[in-house]
């Protein structure tokens, strides 16, 4: 046999490590989440006479915004696709049916909500038992009387907290992982925190997030000022 | 998302059941005779007033049949910042209760960062107390008031029974072997909106006769009894020595043997 002849051993592919794996779900659910978000305008205390803030939710066609409405908080969620969302909400009024049914009405926080969402969203990337990453945020605001707070819930399973009630306003926002659509929609709210929003305004502000973010439905709500203290 | 994975998020996050003890036995450790455990057959009262809850508790402990093991037996336990637990009962039924509230109220402290509401602590002790009864039978025996002040600014006062019996009192509530006794007092002498001194004297004087009529209860002229107030700044132990004001108050009032004895001499020298 001559040389020519011989074949050459083909590479072995490099093992695909637990740190790929990761990438590849984070990435994943980055591009899930590239344009779709939800966000908490918190307006300044000069102009919160009626209203807190704002929430927006922005989504596609196949997406669903959801929220949870609870005694004692109330957590907006986003995410792709619809039966991860549907499936956070369930979580949410299960866990508020066990507390109310096994303690009280009273005693189901943001903080057990919250908890429920990052062990799954921290389980789901960092676990090989998981193919896909749960690529749901949300955003949950308090209506405790004290140490209120606006948490928000990332899909890598950190969450971050700020006070409701003091504080500088400020935009909280989830999801819009695309560079350049989180700019401009960034933009776009902290312009409401600068003049005074009317109906009208808020109208236009909704076109101009569609835009911006490349969704096919902004809806917004106020968040009334019923919880204060 | 996989079912599994939320279940096991879901229990990790609502307070479970707690492990039942040993099933009582007839040969096993728990054969021992019933009157040689220490018990504190007592009087626990709790009542309302203008600011708030008031707590009241003797301070005798028995056992071994019928000895007296305390006199400085303290039957009030702050378990939680907003919240006060008295029982009867068993000492050692009285002392787990009390370590089971506490743990979970500060757990729930800790991470909710708000305290865990009356309520809620009630709900976890009732059904805490039906395991327990459910398991050990006759071996445990507690009943217990529940008393806390909430975040929202209402008071609550709870009767919690060893069967898992849970009620929501709205005036005042006393229990323990000298509990009928105090009951009749403050049937007779409990105003709505009364001060925190008026409330005191009307809980020692129930002591007072829970004392007189009940051997598992201690006579105030003895060991002085134990308070504690629950208002919206939190609970605060009240200190023996107001306790001690009240108590002259009430005695002042009562027909006891050496004021009988003096006025019988009076009587004698005037006539």
């Amino acid at each position: 046999m001559t040389d020519a002849k011989k074949k050459k051993p083909i590479p072995k592919k490099p093992k695909s490590t637990a740190l790929d794996a990761f990438n590849a779900k984070d990435a994943e659910a980055r591009k899930r989440l590239a344009g779709i978000f939800v966000a908490f305008v918190k307006l300044p205390a000069s102009r919160a006479k009626k209203v807190r803030g704002f929430i927006f939710s922005g989504y596609n066609n196949s997406e669903e915004a959801k929220t949870y409405d609870g005694r004692n908080f109330e957590a907006h969620i986003i995410g792709s696709p619809v039966m991860q969302v549907d499936e956070v909400e369930t979580m949410l009024k299960t866990l508020g049916f066990l507390w109310e049914t096994r303690v009280s009405t009273k005693d189901y926080h943001s903080y057990s909500g919250r908890l429920a969402l990052t062990s799954i969203n921290q389980a789901t990337i960092e676990s090989s038992q998981f193919p896909r990453a749960s690529a749901v945020e949300a955003i949950f605001l308090d209506k405790r009387t004290t140490n209120a707070e606006v948490q928000r819930a990332l899909y890598t399973g950190e969450f971050f907290t700020a006070p409701l009630h003091a504080g500088a306003p400020r935009v909280f926002l989830c999801g819009c992982y695309d560079p350049a659509r989180r700019r401009e929609v960034e933009s776009i709210l902290n312009g409401l925190l600068r003049r005074k929003v009317s109906a009208s305004g808020l109208r236009a502000v909704v076109r101009k997030l569609r835009k911006a973010a490349g969704v096919r439905r902004v809806v917004h709500q106020s968040v009334p000022i019923r919880f204060s203290s | 998302m996989h079912r599994d994975l939320v279940e096991r998020i879901v229990r990790m996050s609502v307070p479970q059941k707690p492990e039942p003890l040993a099933r009582a036995t007839p040969h096993g450790r728990m054969s021992v005779q019933r009157h040689a455990r220490r018990r504190s057959s007592t009087t626990i009262i709790g009542l309302r007033y203008a600011d708030g809850i008031l707590c009241v508790a003797d301070r005798k402990m028995s056992g071994y049949w019928f000895r007296i093991m305390s006199m400085d037996f303290q039957k009030i336990y702050t378990v939680s910042p907003i919240s006060v637990l008295m029982g009867s009962g068993s000492v050692v039924s009285l002392q787990q209760a009390e370590r089971y509230v506490r743990r979970t109220a500060k757990q729930f402290l800790m991470q909710a960062k708000v305290p865990m509401s009356t309520e809620g602590q009630a709900a976890l002790l009732a059904e805490w107390c039906e395991l327990q009864f459910m398991w050990l039978g006759e071996w445990f025996s507690f009943f217990g008031i529940l008393a806390g002040f909430d975040t929202d600014g209402t008071s609550h006062l709870y009767a919690i029974e060893q069967d898992g019996c849970k009620i929501e009192e709205a005036q005042y509530y006393a229990t323990g072997s000298g509990g009928f006794e105090a009951t009749a007092v403050l049937d007779q002498r409990w105003e709505k909106d009364m001060n925190l001194a008026h409330a005191l004297h009307i809980g020692v004087d129930a002591q007072y006769q829970a004392g007189c009529r009940d051997s598992g209860s201690s006579d105030v002229r003895l060991a002085i009894p134990s308070a504690a107030a629950i208002t919206k700044d939190g609970v605060q132990p009240i200190s023996e020595a107001y306790v001690l004001q009240a108590l002259a108050s009430v005695l002042a009032l009562k027909p006891s043997k050496p004021l009988k004895t003096a006025l019988a001499l009076a009587v004698a020298g005037l006539s």
